[in-house]
């Protein structure tokens, strides 16, 4: 089973992430900002994380930039959610070494498809 | 795939009402000039959260109106705005406004607070954009995309000749080339040719860096967007030419005008559900901490092994493993407590969240008033029964806006004091000896003595001959009826008064104190038991019955000597107790029960307070004091006048808990009755 780790500071978006992916058969961890989200990463060996960009203590992109410091996942898809439709935040992720983005507002079954986008 | 967004959506309701609580307090922390770009980066991410889960969760116009104050919050961290007191205030408003809107959504109303459009209006002044110009929030944007895709699944196959020269660093991004073309393939028929020209010398070649790059044939009704889309993540690093052998087919130019139609219709949602006539809910659930449930568990677990090594015994017992038995029974009672600790802790909550409307509060109003203030809280951590919390919010809200109203003097009486121009609130929680107490402290002016004293007069409730004590004279701003402002301001005089106040901490088994020095301020004191459930009482026998007293409100019990009763002229039995007349209440009577009494002095005077007076109740004796878990009688029975609950006693039968007020309510009607029958015989 993929093993997927959603990042988000919202619990609303993160059960919702959570259970749509379980749903389709993923195995889902959850952690809440970026320092959490890098302590787990560190901990278990995932497949995609997913990862929203502002949150408290750190975001996003600096979660991203440290985590492609990780021999671990070096080249492991992180995708970004972002609500932010400007490009300059994604540009941001992109330079820090996010593979791709999830645009907010999404709904379940963009969420599985753009999953499937990168495991395969 | 099915999944309901519905189950998240109260988790994102509960989610907005706590980020509300957050932006509010973060909003009061700033001061126009200077931003703390911690603080405004945190209310940021609060409407940042809300506008992000309310496009998830289906709440459009909820996304719209975030979108405008993220807009505004964005320039002023940006630092393109300097941050005005008039900001603060639109943003304070907004908060207010949410909250109401988030109310609605937890009713399943589609309505939305009559402030949005005045709200909305003023951040496009301060972002002085058109209307017209504002981006679409992504709701929108998506709802056109995915209808213009399925639009564009009527196309004929075509032949798509892709060239893809890849960046180099698009796998240190995690992108995969191989997955791309996977991704194509499932749109058609895919023929995938590498060019290896650019492949540099072994020496020079970085294993992590891409050097291949494709040509790829494609047969598929897809259309241009579509394969842009697959390449969407890959294409600003990368050189990706898209050939299609019908470039200008009639169907991309139908597509062109559909899309067109369908902004046009985004542009006026119709949206229209019947409005369910529902009553506003509380929102009731609560969030633990996962030690709390831990410990929980934990202790569950030992009660378990507990429980097992019991039940091993009970089936083969013997005399001589009777000690074993014994142990057996006092690990129980330990993990029974143990455990009833546990449970009770995820009830509390810390009283931050009933302290969190104040500093909001404070601000409002020492505005509105022309008062500084300094505000001060203290213990925010302070635990507290759920159902106490939400229930004692509105009392200490309530003594606040006294304080600041009444309390605390202008800045001109101030300097005439010869105090400082700031007047300090200070709110205090602690815990004290199994209780709880919050103290609401002001350096104002203190009570007006003789102001009440009068006051009370005028109003019956005081008698004019008797002398009062001073703290006496405190304690009449209690007693129902009392208000000493001659002109009700909008602030403090609601028609709610101090005598409410009293009594909604007395229906939650505590009591308030006032203390006061002329000049230097009051103190108002509020007690608290740590949880509704469970309270320490006195069990009194009435005949053969057993009854049981909230221990809170007993002051002393003692035993009547003869010539200690005087009867009033109404028939009311009196003692006088130290400087007071108490007048004495014959529980048996009440409660219609036979007594083991033949006289007054038999039995025992318990006495006991309520509202502002002191009560003798007579029982025919004491029994244990134990603490008692309350079992509401609503629930499993119905209302019973007199009785506040019922409890379960260690031997297993019912006993009821006295419900003082009540008793006191229905003596003095009678009484009244009484009076007024007699007054109808007299004349």
């Amino acid at each position: 089973m993929k093993r997927i780790l959603a990042v988000d500071d919202s619990v609303s978006i993160r059960e919702m992430v959570q259970f749509t992916l379980k749903q389709a058969g993923y195995h889902v961890d959850a952690a809440v900002d970026g320092v959490d989200g890098l302590e787990k990463a560190k901990m278990g060996n995932f497949d995609l994380i997913i990862s929203d960009i502002n949150m408290p203590r750190m975001d996003g992109i600096s979660l991203i930039s440290q985590l492609r410091n990780e021999r671990a996942y070096k080249f492991t898809p992180i995708l970004m959610l972002t609500t932010e439709s400007g490009s300059d935040k994604k540009m941001a992720g992109k330079s820090a070494g996010a593979t791709g983005w999830i645009v907010k507002p999404f709904n379940p079954e963009k969420l599985i498809a753009t999953v499937q986008k990168v495991l395969r | 795939m099915d999944i309901d967004l519905k189950q998240f959506q109260q988790v994102f309701i509960e989610e907005c009402v706590e980020g509300l609580e957050v932006m509010e307090t973060e909003l009061l922390k700033l001061t126009p000039g200077a931003v703390d770009s911690e603080v405004i980066n945190t209310i940021f991410r609060v409407a940042h959260s809300i506008k992000g889960g309310a496009g998830t969760f289906g709440f459009n116009q909820l996304t719209e109106f975030t979108h405008v104050a993220e807009t505004l919050l964005d320039d002023l961290r940006a630092g393109t705005l300097v941050l005005t007191d008039d900001h603060i205030s639109l943003f304070l408003q907004t908060v207010d406004c949410l909250r109401e809107w988030v109310q609605l959504l937890a009713c399943d109303l589609e309505s939305i607070p009559d402030i949005v459009e005045e709200l909305k209006y003023q951040y496009n002044q301060f972002l002085q954009r058109d209307m017209n110009q504002q981006a679409l929030p992504n709701g929108d944007e998506i709802a056109v995309t995915d209808v213009a895709e399925l639009a564009t699944n009527a196309h004929d196959d075509g032949y798509w000749l892709i060239n893809f020269i890849p960046g180099p660093d698009i796998l240190k991004q995690g992108n995969e080339p191989r997955l791309i073309f996977a991704e194509l393939q499932e749109m058609g028929e895919l023929k995938v040719t590498p060019k290896i020209a650019d492949l540099p010398l072994w020496e020079v070649l970085l294993p992590e860096d891409i050097y291949v790059s494709w040509e790829l044939e494609l047969i598929s009704n897809i259309s241009e967007s579509q394969i842009k889309e697959i390449f969407e993540w890959v294409a600003d690093d990368s050189t990706i030419i898209i050939i299609h052998s019908n470039t200008f087919s009639n169907s991309k130019a139908e597509y062109g005008n559909t899309d067109h139609a369908l902004a046009e219709s985004v542009m006026t949602p119709v949206v229209s559900k019947t409005i369910m006539n529902n009553a506003p809910t509380e929102i009731n659930s609560i969030r633990v901490s996962i030690d709390k449930v831990d410990a929980l568990i934990n202790m569950v677990g030992e009660l378990v092994i507990t429980q097992a090594m019991l039940g091993e015994l009970g089936q083969d017992f013997s005399a001589e493993r009777l000690p074993e038995f014994k142990k057996g029974l006092i690990q129980l009672s330990q993990h029974t407590r143990e455990m009833q600790d546990s449970v009770m802790k995820i009830r509390m909550l810390p009283i931050q969240f009933a302290f969190n409307r104040i500093p909001r509060m404070v601000r409002d109003l020492s505005g509105k008033l022309g008062k500084n203030v300094l505000l001060r809280m203290q213990g925010e951590e302070t635990e507290l029964d759920k159902i106490m919390l939400e229930k004692i919010s509105d009392p200490i809200m309530h003594l606040v806006r006294n304080a600041l109203d009444h309390g605390i003097e202008t800045i001109g009486e101030r300097k005439l004091a010869g105090k400082s121009d700031v007047a300090c609130l200070g709110i205090t929680a602690f815990h004290q000896s199994g209780e709880i107490i919050i103290e609401i402290r002001d350096d104002g002016r203190g009570l007006n003595r003789a102001k009440i004293h009068a006051k009370a007069i005028e109003n019956g409730i005081a008698n004019q001959d008797q002398h009062y004590s001073n703290s006496q004279i405190d304690e009449l701003i209690f007693a129902p009826g009392f208000s000493t402002v001659e002109t009700i301001s909008d602030i403090s005089g609601r028609g709610v008064g101090m005598d409410v106040v009293k009594r909604n901490i007395e229906s939650l088994g505590g009591d308030i104190k006032v203390e006061s020095h002329d000049g230097e301020g009051s103190c108002f004191s509020i007690r608290l038991p740590l949880t509704l459930s469970i309270m320490d009482g006195q069990l009194i026998k009435i005949g053969n019955k057993t009854y049981i007293l909230p221990i809170m409100s007993i002051i002393e019990s003692l035993q009547l000597k003869d010539g200690m009763v005087t009867k009033l002229a109404d028939q009311t039995e009196v003692f006088k107790l130290r400087d007071e007349f108490i007048p004495i209440i014959r529980l048996y009577r009440v409660l219609n029960h036979e007594t083991s009494l033949e006289h007054i002095t038999d039995g025992l005077l318990v006495v006991v307070e309520s509202g502002c007076n002191k009560y003798g109740l007579l029982v025919d004796d004491l029994a244990a004091q134990q603490q008692v878990v309350i079992k509401n009688l609503e629930d499993n029975f119905m209302k019973v006048s007199c009785v506040s609950g019922a409890t379960i006693l260690g031997n297993g039968t019912v006993a009821l808990i006295l419900d003082i007020a009540d008793i006191v309510k229905i003596i003095t009607t009678e009484r009244r009755q009484m009076q007024g029958l007699r007054a109808h015989v007299a004349a």
